[in-house]
């Protein structure tokens, strides 16, 4: 009785997780501003994403229904933008830290704008993904490396800082080359965190501070750890990106919208969503007598000690503007063959379809191995493969008979024999006494 | 070392003159099979112990056999024949069959070890 209780709440567990996850294809996005200007300053960035396929629903902090899940539970979208420093948390009902924590979990991609004017429950947002925001108020300066062009717009106070350190992924920032202005926020990362990154840094000469008064303390970052842009990328494949401008993305910096473009659609999940396809495993019977190769079926459970075995797979990467599965191709895929230690690790081959393969021996060591494909870069999503195989001796006519170097001994044993059998019929029938 | 030369050349004419012939042919067959040996082991100095089990079972096959035919030697020695001895009453043909018996077993050992 209780197993099958058991059974059901498992099957109901499945069902809950499969209602739950979000296809970051979904171009379904929610856009969540403080007020109707703030969407309008920003309308190239939205129609930018509109053009490239994403349909977006604006709503204002005081609407009534902000929920991101309809009566069901079901998620209505896939990306969420905030771009409501000022009312987060405080008028938006329905759509608190948590149902964003929860949206993250389940697979959604969030990006969130904060600036000068936040309020306490935007920082406490950007603490729950790793990163604290300097006080509301404050603004990233430097003195040197500063817009001329800009600064005036800004009050003059060297506030339209250059930002001089972008993220080295291509796949995050795309081949922009201009320069980027920002004028917003400093943010430090919590050290350890091993999923949030720095996209978009200051100058050594940059920190965060009020711009009107002297410095008496030390600033909360300085130098290259002021950063302006960070992106997170989850292990489940969301993404959340993190600025503390809403200014870096106005129409008022045009500067910057090819670069602000390129990473809301990366934080969107446009680029750089990977994964496995079609993965598959084989011997390669290869007899040292016979020079022909033959295939055994795929994918066994078991292999057997020193087995030439051939692994292979393919890797896509999801084309957000095609709309389709394309092939990735990359030289610093690894596959393991691990039992509790790696004892081979080799780059996979690939061709020009995305198909990788390469080829190994089976070490010569009984045991429950797993075949291990997991491969971590900054900007795509983490794609993890592991299946396990058992490895199990040779079987007692599997050993190689006749071996060349070994024909002494068996002339040595076959002249024992012989030997017994002249030696006894000469010692039972010889003269013995002469 | 002329007296070491004197007792070899003693102890060959003594071997020569009061060791029975039978006995002289076991001692011919052992010197064979320990020579056997020794080749085998020089032998698996210089190429390695790649197949091991031929080769525990070439030695071993030697040492079985000499073991053995040191046992039947024993046995069939007249000087063996007294009362200090287990082996007074033995019949020199059931030592024998004996020998072929052990031998027998020792050398299915071997054919199935050595691969």
């Amino acid at each position: 009785m209780s197993g099958r209780v058991q059974i059901f709440v498992l099957v109901l567990c499945y069902v809950v997780v499969l209602v739950e996850s979000i296809s970051f294809m979904d171009p379904k996005v929610l856009v969540v501003v403080d007020n109707k200007q703030l969407y309008q300053s920003h309308s190239m960035l939205f129609s930018t994403l509109e053009e490239s396929g994403y349909e977006l629903s604006v709503k204002t902090t005081q609407d009534t229904n902000l929920s991101l899940t309809s009566e069901l539970g079901d998620y209505l979208f896939s990306h969420l933008v905030l771009l409501c420093p000022k009312t987060f948390g405080m008028t938006t009902r329905g759509l608190e830290r948590q149902d964003i924590l929860d949206f993250v979990e389940a697979g959604g991609n969030v990006v969130v704008f904060a600036n000068s004017d936040y309020e306490e429950p935007t920082s406490k947002l950007f603490e729950s993904f790793g990163c604290e925001l300097d006080e509301p108020k404050s603004l990233v300066l430097d003195h040197i490396h500063y817009s001329k062009d800009w600064d005036s717009q800004f009050g003059g106070k060297h506030t339209a800082v250059i930002a001089d350190g972008v993220c080295q992924s291509s796949v995050i920032v795309g081949d922009n080359k201009s320069t980027i202005i920002y004028h917003g926020i400093g943010m430090g990362i919590f050290p350890k965190r091993e999923w949030i990154f720095p996209i978009l840094w200051g100058s050594p000469c940059s920190y965060s501070y009020f711009p009107d008064t002297r410095v008496v303390e030390l600033p909360i970052v300085s130098g290259e750890e002021t950063v302006m842009v960070a992106g997170l990328q989850s292990r489940n494949g969301a993404r959340v990106l993190l600025t503390g401008s809403t200014d870096i993305c106005a129409n008022t910096l045009p500067h910057n919208s090819a670069f602000c473009s390129w990473v809301v659609r990366w934080a969107l999940g446009q680029r750089g969503m990977l994964r496995i396809r079609n993965w598959r495993h084989r011997t390669l019977m290869n007899q040292s007598t016979t020079h022909a190769v033959s295939f055994s079926s795929s994918n066994p459970t078991t292999y057997r000690v020193e087995d030439e075995v051939e692994f292979s797979m393919d890797m896509e990467e999801w084309d957000g503007i095609e709309r389709r599965w394309k092939p990735f191709i990359a030289k610093d895929v690894q596959l393991e063959f691990i039992m509790l230690d790696p004892y081979i690790r080799k780059n996979l081959s690939v061709t020009e379809k995305g198909s990788y393969s390469t080829r190994f021996r089976i070490p010569d060591r009984i045991g429950v191995y797993k075949f291990s494909v997991e491969y971590y870069r900054r900007g795509y999503s983490p794609v993890r493969l592991s299946q396990e195989i058992s490895v199990r001796p040779f079987r007692h006519d599997e050993y190689e008979r006749f071996i060349l170097q070994a024909y002494p001994y068996y002339a040595a044993a076959w002249s024992m024999l012989l030997g017994v059998v002249i030696f006894g019929f000469l010692f039972l029938h010889g003269k013995m006494n002469p | 070392m002329t007296s070491i030369w004197e007792a070899s050349k003693q102890l060959l004419y003594h071997y020569k003159n009061t060791v029975p012939y039978h006995l002289k042919v076991i001692d011919a067959f052992l010197l064979y099979v320990f020579s056997t040996a020794a080749i085998q082991f020089v032998y698996v100095l210089f190429v390695g112990t790649f197949p091991f089990n031929a080769f525990l079972a070439g030695f071993f096959s030697c040492a079985g056999v000499f073991v053995l035919t040191v046992a039947l030697r024993m046995q069939v020695n007249p000087r063996n024949q007294n009362a200090a001895n287990r082996w007074e009453k033995v019949n020199p043909y059931r030592a024998y069959v004996e020998w072929l018996f052990c031998n027998l077993i020792l050398h299915i050992a071997v054919i199935n070890f050595i691969g």
